[in-house]
């Protein structure tokens, strides 16, 4: 019985092996077929066609996204500049069209030749000169002949129409690293694309960047066009459209002149960025058709950063800025009343060691509010020193201190908030009182960033909220249609009382009206506000902070000034926030049909 | 001689060989295709690249080696150690994920200190003993087809996540075309076709973008010019411009000047056809006709056993192999990276072919001495 039905499926399977050889035979068959025609039938064309193989594989790149202002002003746009390219399957005699080539051109001809014979596709064109003058260009296309191969190449170069200016904000164009060409991101790039490097154009740089194309055509002896034998459109990169307000930007470029340091405006109660400026700065437009070695180099290595954001990398002691933040953790605390005073000789010991008022003869008997408003060193020691340093810390993270403000710009720095518990593991001490006191006024260990410095003011102006800053409000395609829009994000409410807010915006404006900070004070605008001296090793000339925003009516506008190694005796940063704001309320800038949908 | 069983396995599990067991007309075509393998890499790597010649000398070497040991080898062995052979397989598929080495941005291969293997080369084999294991001997029900397509999405998936769609796709073919030479019942077997195409638009969503693209490139080749449509014109051109007799031997312009890319592992059929016309690629297609329709033969043979269902998923194999391969380099087939066995440089790719033939010889002594 077992051995009958073996026997049966036997059978099948000698059957089932019949039909898998019908099965084969006719897969060879139809593959031979195809081969033979491929090979008999076609067989003159394609061999004619692979000796006479005049193709040319041209890369259609697109243009890239356009970046705007929030009144649409370009800041970032292209334009088409010329290069010579000679196309290795086409080149008859290379020495010969490299000499001529040479003498009106002017290229290096032994690494010109390298590059030409070492192309991994001779039917692409390789680059030999970029930037060519459109003389040049006429010269060479009106006598073709004499070039066999050559082929010029329109190119889009990114420009920069106002140099300069926001440069930090807007990055620039590099080409892609052989690491970056390996993420997933980057897979439709090929080597010597140019991608943004940093700033909005690397942050949107999928956006911008478009989708290339490309096309394949015949061409002549000489290599000239016969006809296009496929092709694939290129498709434009989408635009971006950022909050900045060139024309701010402009007035605070022009009121920083020429220090070192940090001017940031923005709407308090959003979150957008009106205004970044970090000077000193570079021009992108000259990345955009590729930089020299040396060139690069030089700009690295400059010796003030000029690379460098230093509104979200550069971290600084908050000095006396932080105060507001010690007063705000004191009154949240109930360590301090509206009316308890502190004494302030000018001077206070601490342990063993004396710590001095920035204003020798001290102030006498000061409340909070007075305290806010003098600056004075020795009210804080003592605020500091009796609130103590887990809570002034606590308070600190609440404006999320020590972490990035996930502004859309990348490498952004997080600053440093010192704890006891980081200073024994890391400096193999314990935490002193006197590090309590230098914390008290923002020096010692503590970092941040001037953009940190930005949302804490934005939130005491805003009642507490702490928003992410943004730069990018749109990106919309080039016909118009809205691809993404970038709302306001509110990170957190911060735990504040309204007695605490209405305490220091009081104490805020007393800082500009009568205090360290007057020479803010303007016929045009109210502005409150606290300033902030950073002092550093002997010798060095220290910085200077002002962080605020302009309280007439509702507060409309918050301003970080830095101004690193001040050079003036007087308290620069105040008077250039004032300058700023009343020049920009003077005007007629915020009644702008922008800024009022903005609110 | 026949009683002396001897109890230890390395002993029991040999043969004595007789030179004139051997396929000698399988042996022959697969020693000319071994030298048209070298003949066809030395011309194209002389003189910059001939370490890829001196490299496929090695592989080849070694290849021999297997195929003599597993043709001493009896089959009986392969069944015994099946599971464990798969289990071994799953682990390097594994691990290859974690560990592997990428080349174009897929992880296939593991790497040692001088080499590297591709697991997924092993795994072809590993599949077709652990199916016959499955499914020989015995009337093939529902569970059997429900757990080798389990043992199928295992391997499936593991290399389409490498990615490498083109091997991962020859499992559930191989799959398939084992359980129908098994004796599936017809009923059983046309509601597996059935379910099968009702389930493959929804592999589509699962391809990565660049594969997504190179189908709507086979399906529409002027899509994309610079990519994967390229590769496809070039490799017709190649093999076209032979016409009947060829461009002449080591004249294989076309593909010298770099036209084509990869012309000595996917495309080295194309070289082929330019080098010696249709005579030439006739001629090697015949010859895996041969190896593939004898190893048929000896499935047929054999009938629903093990072996005879591991000789015919062998054919099946080379038959998948040869003819996706040489499909995509006539342009009927979309562009996978799947070698022609022995003729494309690769060492993974030779040896277990070389493997594979040795294992067919093993199997056809065993049915000449059952017929005896």
């Amino acid at each position: 019985m077992f051995q009958r039905e073996n026997n049966l499926r036997g059978k099948v399977s000698k059957k089932r092996a019949n039909v898998l050889y019908i099965f084969i035979i006719c897969a060879f068959l139809l593959l031979l077929g195809r081969i033979a025609w491929l090979q008999l039938i076609e067989g003159e064309k394609f061999l004619s066609l692979s000796k006479n193989f005049r193709l040319q594989l041209l890369p259609l790149t697109p243009p890239r996204g356009r970046i705007m202002d929030r009144n649409g002003e370009v800041l970032a746009t292209n334009k088409i500049s010329f290069s010579v390219a000679v196309v290795p399957s086409n080149i008859s005699d290379i020495d010969t069209l490299l000499n001529s080539l040479e003498k009106i051109i002017g290229i290096d001809k032994q690494k010109c030749k390298e590059k030409t014979q070492q192309a991994p596709n001779p039917f692409k064109p390789v680059l030999l000169k970029k930037n060519v003058d459109m003389a040049t260009i006429t010269y060479i296309l009106e006598r073709e002949e004499e070039f066999p191969g050559t082929v010029i190449v329109p190119w889009p170069v990114r420009s920069y129409p106002h140099h300069f200016l926001a440069s930090h904000i807007l990055g620039y164009l590099g080409q892609v690293s052989k690491e970056e060409l390996s993420l997933s991101s980057f897979s439709n790039l090929e080597q010597g694309d140019l991608v943004g490097q940093v700033g909005i154009e690397r942050i949107y740089n999928s956006y911008l960047r478009g989708e290339k194309g490309g096309k394949q055509v015949e061409v002549d002896a000489y290599g000239r066009y016969l006809r296009t034998i496929s092709e694939r459109s290129a498709s434009p990169g989408d635009n971006v459209y950022l909050a900045i307000d060139m024309r701010m930007q402009q007035i605070a470029e022009e009121e920083l002149g020429e220090r070192k340091g940090v001017v940031i405006l923005g709407n308090p109660s959003t979150g957008e960025i009106f205004t970044l400026v970090s000077h000193p700065h570079f021009d992108p437009n000259l990345f955009s058709s590729g930089i020299s070695n040396e060139e690069w180099n030089r700009l690295k290595q400059d010796p003030t950063n000029l690379l460098e954001n230093r509104a979200i990398r550069g971290e600084y002691a908050p000095a006396s800025t932080f105060k507001v933040i010690i007063a705000t953790s004191a009154l949240e605390n109930k360590i301090i009343g509206k009316d308890d005073t502190f004494d302030c000789p000018g001077k206070l010991r601490i342990g063993n060691r004396i710590f001095k008022d920035w204003k020798e003869e001290g102030f006498g008997k000061l409340n909070l509010e007075g305290g806010i408003i003098n600056s004075c060193d020795v009210f804080f020691y003592q605020l500091g020193l009796k609130t103590g340093v887990d809570k002034i810390i606590q308070t600190a993270s609440f404006f999320n201190l020590g972490k990035p403000t996930g502004i859309d710009l990348l490498s952004e720095k997080s600053g440093f908030l010192p704890t006891p518990s980081w200073k024994l593991k890391n400096r193999k001490d314990v935490w002193y009182q006197g590090d309590t006191a230098n914390l008290s006024i923002g020096q010692g260990y503590i970092l941040v960033t001037p953009l940190q410095m930005f949302s804490v003011i934005s939130a005491i102006a805003n009642g507490g909220d702490l928003f992410r800053p943004y730069i990018a409000k749109e990106i919309v395609t080039p016909e118009g249609k809205l691809v993404k829009k970038f709302l306001p994000r509110k990170i957190k409410r911060i735990p504040i009382s309204s007695s605490t807010l209405t305490l220091l915006r009081s104490a805020l404006k007393g800082v500009v009206k009568k205090g360290t900070g007057w020479r803010a004070d303007n016929k045009v605008v109210e502005i409150s506000g606290k300033t902030g001296t950073v002092e550093l090793q002997e010798g060095e000339k220290p910085h200077n902070w002002f962080i605020g925003y302009a309280s007439s009516g509702d507060p409309s506008i918050a301003i970080v000034v830095l101004v690193e190694h001040k050079e003036e005796e007087r308290a620069i940063a105040p008077e250039i926030a004032g300058k700023i704001l009343s020049r920009i309320f003077a005007s007629e800038l915020l009644k702008d049909e922008n800024f009022i949908k903005a609110e | 001689m026949k009683n002396q069983r001897v109890s230890s396995i390395c002993k029991g599990d040999f043969y004595k060989i007789k030179i004139k067991e051997y396929d000698w007309i399988i042996f022959l075509s697969v020693l000319v295709l071994m030298g048209a393998s070298l003949f066809h890499l030395y011309t194209l790597t002389f003189p910059s690249k001939v370490y890829y010649f001196f490299r496929q000398i090695t592989w080849i070497g070694i290849g021999i080696g297997f195929l003599f040991l597993f043709s001493f080898l009896k089959v009986n062995l392969w069944k015994k150690t099946a599971y464990v052979f798969y289990g071994i397989t799953v682990l390097l598929l594994v691990l290859v994920l974690f560990k592997g080495k990428g080349v174009y941005g897929a992880r296939r291969w593991l790497e040692m200190e001088t080499f590297s293997i591709q697991p997924s080369e092993i795994a072809k084999l590993s599949f077709i003993f652990v199916i016959s294991r499955l499914i020989s001997g015995k009337d093939i029900g529902w569970r059997e087809v429900i757990l080798s397509f389990g043992i199928t999405l295992v391997f499936l998936i593991l290399i389409a996540k490498q990615p490498d769609m083109g091997s991962a796709l020859i499992f559930p073919l191989l799959w398939i075309g084992m359980l129908f030479l098994a004796g599936l019942s017809r009923k059983k077997f046309l509601i597996l076709i059935g379910s099968i195409l009702c389930f493959l638009p929804l592999f589509y969503l699962f391809l990565r973008p660049y594969q997504k693209v190179r189908i709507l490139t086979f399906l529409d080749p002027g899509r994309d010019p610079l990519g994967a449509g390229w590769s496809s014109l070039q490799s017709k051109i190649t093999l076209g411009s032979g016409r009947l007799i060829g461009r002449g031997m080591g004249k294989a312009l076309h593909s010298q000047l770099k036209f084509l890319p990869q012309p000595f592992t996917d495309f080295i059929f194309a070289t082929v056809g330019e080098q010696w016309g249709f005579i030439g690629t006739f001629f090697i297609s015949g010859l895996y006709f041969i190896i593939i329709f004898k190893a048929l033969k000896l499935s047929k043979n054999n009938g629903p056993s093990f072996a005879g269902l591991v000789s015919g998923g062998i054919s099946m194999l080379i038959f998948l192999q040869v003819f996706i391969n040489i499909g995509m380099t006539a342009g009927m087939m979309p562009i996978t990276g799947i070698p022609l066995p022995l003729l494309s440089y690769g060492g993974s790719s030779a040896i277990m072919f070389l493997s594979e033939i040795g294992i067919l010889f093993a199997i056809k002594r065993e049915t000449l001495a059952s017929s005896l």
